[in-house]
């Protein structure tokens, strides 16, 4: 059974890390430590509050990250097993929007405004596959419809400003879809869009993910569009990954009190609260971060220990991990921190 | 809240704004923002007004204030029409209103200080000292929870949840009477934006305040509101207490609106009510309901007249032939 998974492993970062160099001097820990893989056909969330390096983290697996400032100080990002960070900039241009497609939360910044649709489609599919224009328009005409554009023979002639933010939404999709990726990055990608385009979206992004067999990672700050599309939930908090869980089990079985604290901070459709649950304080900028456990200053249950020894990470049920002190006695040691327990 | 004190009466209020025509021979065209809407506010309460983007809820927070000159209809504060009103009679009755933005990036200029950005509300209105001015800044910083030497510091020193802080304290320098906040916790993450909404909800309860709360997101509405309406193409299509608007959505686009939030159950799928489509442009809505083109529960009627808001239960009322009598 482990082998066979392992087998389907399609993405494995590991160790990640990644500084930006700050024009003060400073140096910003982005990702400090992160580690998570992605097996075939698997969608999997990162979800965090913004500055936890979702994004940073996402950026580097496409290799667009901006160097400088930022730099990758450690770590490999594996797909299938070749690390992409040591594909030179050439190599790299193959893999993404090839075998890596990413999806952005505005639409209308990443969409050229001077080319039609079509244009754009036909550039990005033959960029990566030796067909004649005229196939390259077919197949771009196909995937509009696939993803829910009526009149896709229409909008294959129009340019990105005549469309609203769903339909943008949707030509991006088909655009990252065009080359079959075997992974779609998705930034945020309903965040920018109202509730009704978003269950659309949503249910698109399911449907395309099944015909064409891809894995997803999926980064929101939207823990209610997580339960709905997810398989596998990452919690990132101040450049860590602080809990990692199947979907069911992190909502249920929530162990990190930020994971806790989050899902209670929610304002939710069937809470008759009056007050809601508030986490004090806010997430530290990424120069200034505190010593021990990243979470300490805010934590409702910080111990002596947090406020100096960074936790490792602990296992505590099948893919249940967790990074953070109350489970040094539950939980088996998965690896450490760089200060690991004394 | 037996005997409720309107404060705020507003009828048949229309916003429309032409359409540069490309030539002469072109006809006249018009955005129609807010189009014919009337709506009681009482002293005291929250009123939530959803829709999604483009159904005219920013426009018509806007034409309250008179930041958007209303093409008909009258705004009636405290019994007094105010649309006609110019100079300082104005002034006078913006004085009782503010505004809280969306985007706490933008509504803050980055190059004044904090005290100055919170004190100037106050000394356009020229009644307090400078003395009495800074000590009410202070006392502003800490109802929103922010330290004293906040005073000191620019907007590009604080997070997004502090500068949201800072826009309510700017909003409540001069004491108003009623807040407009236009999706002000939307540009904030969830563990900030419930800190916000509590503070909003303790100052409401502190200054007696009343708010028009308008945002796109339904659980963020239902929880800060007393009263929720939901716009569709510049008309309210829906208004109700929060209880029953929730618990008995009647309109079917307030149906599709509830369902179409993702929400955490795993043990019961919920039933997804799909909306096919997206909302028609405002320049030339649908003839007939508004809502027709993307109603599931279309009839024939719907294509040729436009429904009016019928009272339903005691507060709730709904404008959908489907509950015609």
């Amino acid at each position: 059974m482990e082998r066979a998974e392992e087998q389907q492993v399609l993405l494995e970062v590991k160790h990640l890390k990644i500084q930006f160099h700050l024009k003060n001097g400073k140096q910003a820990k982005v990702v400090d430590d992160v580690s998570f893989s992605i097996r075939k056909g698997e969608t999997v969330a990162l979800v965090g509050e913004s500055g936890s390096g979702k994004s940073i983290t996402s950026l580097s697996i496409m290799r667009l990250l901006p160097i400088p400032p930022g730099e990758i100080t450690a770590g490999t990002i594996k797909l299938n097993g070749k690390n992409l960070l040591d594909y030179k900039s050439k190599e790299m241009s193959h893999i993404r929007g090839n075998e890596i497609g990413m999806i952005f939360q505005e639409p209308m910044t990443s969409l050229d405004p001077v080319f039609t649709i079509g244009n754009q489609m036909i550039e990005a599919i033959r960029r990566h596959q030796k067909v004649s224009k005229k196939e390259a328009w077919i197949q771009s005409l196909k995937l509009l419809q696939e993803v829910g554009i009526a009149n896709a023979e229409k909008i294959i002639a129009e340019y990105p400003h005549q469309l609203s933010g769903g339909m943008r939404q949707r030509v991006m999709i088909a655009m990252a879809m065009s080359n079959n990726p075997q992974l779609l990055i998705a930034d945020e990608p309903t965040t920018a869009l109202d509730v009704t385009v978003q269950a659309q979206i949503l249910k698109m992004m399911k449907k395309m993910k099944e015909e064409h067999h891809s894995a997803i990672l999926f980064i929101t700050h939207d823990m209610s569009v997580v339960a709905e599309t997810a398989d596998r939930v990452m919690v990132m908090y101040a450049g860590q990954i602080v809990e990692e869980a199947p979907v069911r089990e992190l909502f249920l079985n929530p162990k990190h009190p930020y994971t806790s604290a989050l899902l209670k901070t929610m304002p939710s459709l069937d809470t008759e609260a009056t007050r809601l649950p508030t986490i004090p304080g806010t997430v530290p900028p990424a120069y200034a971060l505190p010593d021990g456990c990243r979470f300490a200053p805010r934590c409702p249950f910080v111990m002596e220990q947090c406020q100096h020894v960074l936790p490792a990470i602990f296992h505590i049920q099948d893919e249940h991990k967790v990074r953070c002190h109350l489970f040094t006695e539950e939980g088996e040691l998965v690896h450490g921190g760089e200060r690991s327990l004394t | 809240m037996a005997e409720k004190e309107v404060l705020l009466e507003i009828n048949h209020l229309k916003a429309y704004f032409p359409v540069k025509r490309k030539s002469m021979k072109e006809e006249k065209r018009v955005v129609k923002a807010v189009d014919d809407i009337s709506i009681e506010i009482f002293r005291g309460e929250t009123l939530g007004i959803v829709g999604e983007s483009g159904s005219g809820k920013s426009t018509f927070g806007r034409t309250i204030l008179q930041l958007v000159e209303p093409t008909a209809g009258e705004i009636l504060y405290k019994g007094h029409p105010i649309q006609h009103l110019k100079g300082s009679k104005l002034q006078k009755y913006r004085n009782q209103m503010q505004m809280i933005f969306q985007d706490p990036f933008a509504s803050l200029n980055p190059r004044m200080r904090i005290g100055a950005i919170i004190e100037e509300p106050m000394a356009l209105q020229l009644t307090f000292t400078k003395e009495q001015r800074k000590e009410r800044v202070k006392e502003l910083l800490q109802k929103v929870g922010l330290p004293e030497d906040a005073m000191q510091k620019f907007p590009h020193e604080f997070s997004g949840g502090q500068r949201q802080r800072i826009g309510i304290a700017r909003a409540l320098a001069i004491n108003p009477a009623f807040i407009i906040a236009d999706e002000p916790v939307s540009a904030l993450d969830v563990s900030v934006q419930s800190q916000v909404l509590n503070l909003m909800m303790d100052l409401q309860e502190e200054f007696q305040l009343t708010y028009l709360f308008i945002s796109h997101d339904l659980s963020v509405v239902k929880h800060i509101s007393d009263r929720v309406a939901v716009l569709y193409l510049g008309r309210v299509v829906e208004i109700g207490t929060k209880k029953e608007l929730y618990a008995q959505p009647l309109h079917p686009y307030t149906k599709a609106l509830l369902s179409a939030i993702p929400v955490v159950n795993f043990d019961e799928p919920k039933q997804v009510m799909p909306l096919q489509g997206e909302l028609p442009s405002p320049m030339n809505p649908p003839i007939g309901c508004v809502f027709h083109t993307r109603c599931p529960c279309v009839m024939e009627k719907c294509h040729q007249q436009r429904p009016t808001l019928q009272k339903i239960n005691e507060q709730q009322r709904v404008a959908c032939f489907l509950y015609d009598k």
